[in-house]
């Protein structure tokens, strides 16, 4: 048995590259090993070190790919050869439509506000002609469009340095269905680690838009038992009392029984479970 | 939930605005290897605009055998080491005091934990780049060891043993660093 | 795509004063701060750990930062808590002999590198109050974890603000903010209201007071728990129930500590209050 041994399993085991238990002849060892017990700990507290959060690039990261990404598109549909109908010609327009929007999607709060306001203009167009005379293959793909669009500027949005622009995000993605479930499990992370009570009060009611939490809601449970801020634990109890299984119901039940939140907490629970039914 | 690897594909086969999505869950990650390895944060957008300019115009050669990540890391490396060729007469590395490696927690929660955090940081910038992208591949991009031998282009054993001595001198490093504290 | 390896050093300076005066507790010291690219955007970060924050807007293009700083002499859990985990192995040394001294000297980091400002004071045994003149188009973002408040006055540009300890007391401010306290007031008063992304202000147990100029529209949505609200808008506050249909198709009504909204002026951006158990004041300039 050499320390190399233990050190490499306890690495191993910290980057889950290595499942397996520590065995009795190592564990024999380092009993007798101060040293390699010092050093184990540091290994183990070095990669198990909060470094959170990370830097955040600027806007202009975004701006200079998404324009990359749009010239890409152009260049790639100049290539298409045209069909002889006409239908080839139509779905065009929305692509380029959609290349136009993207590039529009510039750093300053004021030009993606007119972004979304272009898109929302647009929706809110043609939802008022519900019988024009587009074909309505091309009038669904534009919808699917534009609903693509806002995801991707509220997890763009989502990412910002500034809690004003979380919060924006946070809208953003109250105006999608919440269908992609990578802007889902990008509002659930924020949720667990923003530092802004007022971004993680807005997600709780951005998901209260979700109509299934599905395996997510054994972990909204959780982060609302460990929950240290009040509000916020307030308000994931009223989200999982409202919108939750009848098992999360129950379990959180259990739990304010059992005295594991906060006092206001289960009074909150115990005065929801006097709310009326319609 | 997605699979990148598809995602990938789907990029090969034509698919490009998918590649925003590729984009949008790695750029973060990304940009903080090229700032944790010692390049300033203007340099480091450039570099994430760079590697993924690169991912489009190589999309045909991506096979599958290896996951996107680090496919996508791979590229990354040479993207670096490219632009450290051209740029011979700039150093390799900007100055300790230009890496903002410091975590910013937030002030309600303890002190003695960001004082450690930055201990930790510090730690990390003081040690070799070739021992510092190991402990970066391995704990901050969460590569396994398969993708990390992969990327390095050396066997198990070798990456093995050159993680312990990454770690034993982050180790040192530290201990100095907490010494001079006390 | 250009390679920028432009030599950007960062302006730092790091500010230590030798109190000299034997009655005074306190050091003072100004410094002027020049920007990179004067006309061009600012943000400033400010995290002290015990003190206070002025912010003052006005037309210039520079920084103008006063410091007076005292010396702390409370106990400090915190600080106890570092000592022990660092120095475990190490046996108590005596202090037979020798006596206590206390550092007098202030110790303030401020870092300048293209118009981002960093001023952070993180000694916990150091008071530092600190007045900064600021250009009024300025981001700020202000942590500060025990003492006194944090004040802004004639600042337009985007605000993030917590104090753990004192109060956030802002006028003169159009936002964006988003500001959260625990246990102590938020005070803003708006001359104007920004439209580019909503802003939010949030305390566990205090009040949030608001004062909105006659030109301000916004969406104002207030909630409370245990404190009341009281308004001086022209328009009412109406309940945003949260009505969804679950799986069997009933619907269930929000009844405690929900949403209530007025739309000023038409309604606008969102602005958010939230407390706890404190009260809402809604206020219109005169």
């Amino acid at each position: 048995m050499k320390n190399q041994t233990i050190i490499d399993w306890k690495i191993a085991s910290l980057a889950n590259n290595d499942n397996s238990e520590l065995s009795e002849e190592m564990a024999k060892y380092l009993q007798n090993n101060r040293q390699l017990q010092e050093e184990l700990l540091f290994i183990e507290h070095f990669w198990t070190n909060d470094v959170k959060p990370l830097i955040m690039p600027s806007d202009k990261l975004d701006v200079n790919f998404y324009q990359m990404l749009s010239r890409a598109q152009s260049a790639q549909q100049q290539a298409m050869q045209p069909t002889e109908n006409g239908s080839s010609y139509s779905t065009e327009q929305p692509l380029s439509l959609m290349d136009k929007v993207k590039s529009w999607f510039m750093p300053s709060p004021i030009a993606q506000f007119a972004t979304l306001a272009f898109v929302f203009v647009l929706g809110f167009n043609l939802n008022q002609k519900p019988n024009n005379n587009k074909n309505s293959n091309e009038y669904s793909a534009l919808q699917q469009d534009i609903s693509s669009l806002t995801t991707v500027l509220a997890m763009s949005m989502l990412q910002k340095d500034s809690a004003s622009e979380r919060l924006s995000g946070v809208a953003y993605s109250r105006q999608t269905d919440l269908s992609n479930p990578l802007l889902v499990e990008q509002l659930i992370a924020l949720l667990a680690r923003d530092k802004s009570t007022s971004v993680r009060l807005a997600i709780i009611k951005s998901l209260s838009e979700l109509k299934y939490f599905g395996s997510s809601e054994q972990q909204l449970l959780t982060m609302a038992t460990q929950e240290e801020s009040l509000l916020v634990q307030i308000e994931l109890c009223r989200l999982l009392l409202n919108y939750g299984s009848v098992d999360i119901k129950r379990s959180l039940a259990e739990q304010a029984n059992q005295q594991q939140l906060k006092p206001e907490v289960r009074e909150f629970i115990k005065a929801q479970s006097l709310a009326s039914y319609i | 939930m997605f699979d990148e690897k598809e995602l990938m594909f789907q990029v090969k086969a034509g698919q490009l605005d998918k590649l925003a999505t590729l984009f949008e869950n790695n750029k973060v990650q990304l940009f903080n290897y090229f700032v944790r390895t010692g390049n300033n944060r203007a340099l480091s957008e450039d570099l994430v605009q760079e590697t993924f300019m690169r991912v489009l115009a190589y999309r045909t050669s991506f096979s599958g055998s290896s996951t996107f990540k680090s496919w996508m890391y791979g590229i990354a490396r040479n993207t670096v080491a490219e632009h450290y060729r051209k740029n011979k007469n700039q150093a390799l590395n900007c100055d300790m005091d230009d890496v903002e490696l410091i975590n910013e927690q937030t002030l309600s929660e303890e002190f003695d934990k960001k004082q450690q955090s930055d201990i930790f940081n510090q730690s990390l910038a003081s040690i070799s780049p070739e021992d510092r992208e190991i402990i970066l591949l391995s704990r901050f991009q969460q590569l396994n060891y398969q993708e990390i031998s992969t990327l390095l282009d050396c066997n198990l054993n070798t990456l093995k043993s050159r993680m312990r001595n990454a770690v034993s001198k982050l180790q040192m490093s530290y201990q100095k660093l907490v010494g001079e504290m006390s | 795509m250009k390679n920028k390896l432009s030599a950007i050093f960062p302006l730092t300076l790091i500010a230590m004063l030798a109190g000299s005066v034997p009655f005074a507790n306190a050091a003072e010291k100004s410094y002027s701060l020049p920007l990179s690219k004067p006309g061009e955007p600012v943000s400033i970060d400010i995290e002290v750990y015990r003190g206070s924050v002025t912010l003052v807007g006005y037309k210039g293009d520079s920084i103008e930062i006063s410091a007076k700083s005292s010396v702390f002499s409370g106990k400090d859990k915190d600080l106890k808590k570092v000592q022990n985990k660092i120095n475990k192995n190490n046996a108590a040394r005596s202090t037979d002999g020798l006596k206590s001294v206390t550092s007098r000297s202030m110790r303030l980091e401020i870092e300048e590198k293209n118009n981002q400002v960093e001023i952070s004071s993180e000694v916990s045994n150091q008071h530092v109050d600190l007045v900064i003149k600021v250009p009024q188009r300025s981001m700020i973002d202000v942590e500060l974890y025990k003492g006194g408040d944090i004040k802004i006055d004639g600042v337009n540009g985007g605000l993030e603000l917590e104090a753990y300890d004192g109060m956030i007391i802002a006028r003169n401010i159009s936002g964006p903010i988003v500001a959260e306290t625990a246990r102590t007031d938020i005070v803003v008063s708006f001359s104007d209201f920004a439209k580019s992304s909503p802003s939010s202000l949030t305390s566990h147990m205090g009040n949030v007071d608001i004062t909105l100029a006659k030109k301000v529209a916004a969406n104002v949505n207030v909630q409370t728990y245990q404190g009341e609200i009281f308004s001086g808008l022209d328009k009412d506050f109406v309940d945003v129930d949260e009505i969804k249909k679950n799986n069997k198709g009933h619907k269930q009504k929000i009844v405690l500590g929900g949403i209530m909204q007025s739309k000023v002026n038409g309604g606008g951006q969102v602005l958010s209050l939230i407390s706890y158990s404190g009260n809402l004041y809604i206020r219109k300039a005169k």
